[in-house]
């Protein structure tokens, strides 16, 4: 047989993933809304889940179909009327932390201010049944998971959560105690994003607009997820309020001229909700002086800051801005980037690699 | 003449291991709970306080500006008599560094603590 070159193999790859994409286009996969009869003839609304759950491509292995594919899975679930649904998880293979998170939070938001009640067909991967069972959300699904977690990149998922109007510190306890438990360190610099996000959210997130009249959850409207793996400890918190977009000229509705100077500052990002994000950056940054607000998003770069190295995200409607710092660097980069499916909430995030000891760049 | 000794307070160990939000409205261990119970009236009595900061899981800027700033606007405190008697001790160099900036800046926002 010939031997083709490498040259040649990723040219075959290519072409063959060409025409897959092509043949995609052709015939999209939309998001199946059947509709199956139950013993009492009642109609019930099935929703079939992606096989993976995903707000953002970050490998070359995953294209944006992925995420449209989650995204109308989402915004089907979002616009369930029916009294009933069933939730078709046979296919769900890869969750990630912060879309389990979204998916958590929607499903409690449905269940919360719908009364719907919810079903699921359990999804084969033992993987994902054990992720549905160590994060609560089988619980929500009302399905009955016979395994217990022990793979090492799922144990360690832990989730806390609360009601909008309050910061419960001592929910994130289990959190910390895992932390400390994988790096040993009982004081870790994420607590103070965790916290300073919770009062955001309490603060900020669920305020009243007119233009926002979805209902919006009230106990749990908080919720934060941890995830240990491949050597980085992840925390994510969630809630599904106004977003910043909103919330940021709320909270300076006394302070038009510092707005305004905020909104020029950014002027040149790309989306509101971009806009609206870096203006609340560059309001915790600039913040020395005003004591009142603003420091929420100060402490959340201070967490990659103080432990040297790693990556925090905000994700707010439309809105995302990344800043990334190696350890090598005094000071991190930015960037953001407009999506195209909002979130309908915010979401702050924090990787950070779990082998480097914040005190070395605390003391 | 005696020598008063300094009130010290640990707060792992009198108040809470996972220090929360900013105003007690906000939810339980905040920096407003925390300077009403342990830092307004030794300070009002012209004690000096040494707070012990280690021991805790963490804790948000929020927290910090309202103990210890929301300490010096509520009493009025002139800003290098704050210095002199409301002290903290931490291994964290960061923690301290904000302490001092909140106890510095107490005053430059005079619509601040909030009760």
């Amino acid at each position: 047989m010939k031997k083709t070159s490498i040259k040649q193999r990723r040219f075959q790859a290519w072409k063959s993933a060409y025409a897959i994409r092509l043949l995609q286009k052709a015939n999209p996969k939309k998001q199946k809304d059947r509709r199956r009869n139950n013993k009492n003839s009642k109609t019930e609304l099935v929703l079939e889940a992606p096989s993976h759950f995903i707000l953002i491509s970050q490998t070359k292995k995953q294209n944006g179909s992925d995420v449209n594919r989650y995204f109308e899975f989402l915004a089907a679930l979002r616009a369930v009327k029916t009294s009933e649904i069933v939730i078709d998880m046979t296919r769900v293979r890869r969750m990630v932390v912060d879309a389990s998170l979204l998916f958590k939070a929607e499903l409690s938001r449905l269940t919360q201010t719908h009364g719907v009640k919810i079903k699921a067909i359990p999804p084969t991967s033992l993987r994902t049944q054990q992720v549905l069972k160590q994060t609560g959300i089988d619980q929500l699904l009302n399905l009955s998971i016979e395994v217990s977690p022990d793979r090492e990149d799922v144990v360690h998922w832990r989730i806390a959560e609360g009601p909008r109007n309050k910061v419960d510190s001592t929910a994130l306890e289990p959190i910390l105690a895992d932390i400390e438990e994988v790096t040993g360190l009982a004081t870790h610099p994420v607590y103070q994003g965790i916290i300073e996000s919770m009062g955001n959210c309490v603060e900020h997130a669920y305020k009243d607009h007119p233009d926002v009249k979805r209902s919006m959850p009230t106990d749990p409207g908080w919720w934060v997820f941890q995830q240990v793996k491949d050597e980085r400890l992840f925390v994510v918190v969630c809630d599904l309020g106004i977003g910043i977009n909103r919330a940021l000229p709320l909270t300076l509705a006394n302070e038009q001229g510092l707005l305004r100077k905020l909104m020029h500052v950014v002027r040149r990002a790309k989306g509101e909700d971009n806009r609206a994000l870096l203006a609340a950056m560059e309001y915790g940054r600039s913040s020395t002086g005003l004591h009142e607000r603003g420091r929420g998003m100060r402490n959340a770069h201070a967490v990659v800051n103080d432990h040297g190295e790693g990556d925090f995200y905000a994700i707010s409607n439309r809105g995302f801005y990344v800043y990334r710092k190696a350890r090598k660097e005094a000071v991190g980069q930015n960037q953001t980037v407009k999506l195209r499916h909002s979130i309908n909430g915010t979401i702050l995030g924090w990787s950070l690699p779990l082998t480097r000891t914040p005190q070395e760049s605390l003391s | 003449m005696t020598k008063i000794e300094p009130i010290r307070v640990n707060v792992a160990r009198q108040f809470t291991k996972l220090p929360g939000a900013r105003y007690i409205k906000l939810g339980p261990f905040s920096g407003q709970e925390f300077r009403e119970k342990f830092l307004i009236e030794p300070l009002r009595q012209g004690n000096t306080v040494i707070v012990e900061l280690d021991g805790v899981r963490g804790y948000g800027s929020s927290f910090l500006d309202e103990a210890f700033g929301g300490a010096v606007r509520e009493l009025d405190l002139d800003i290098e008599d704050a210095l002199r008697r409301l002290r903290v001790e931490t291994t964290v160099k960061s923690w301290q560094l904000d302490v001092e900036e909140y106890i510095r800046t107490a005053k430059n926002n005079p619509s601040s603590t909030r009760t």
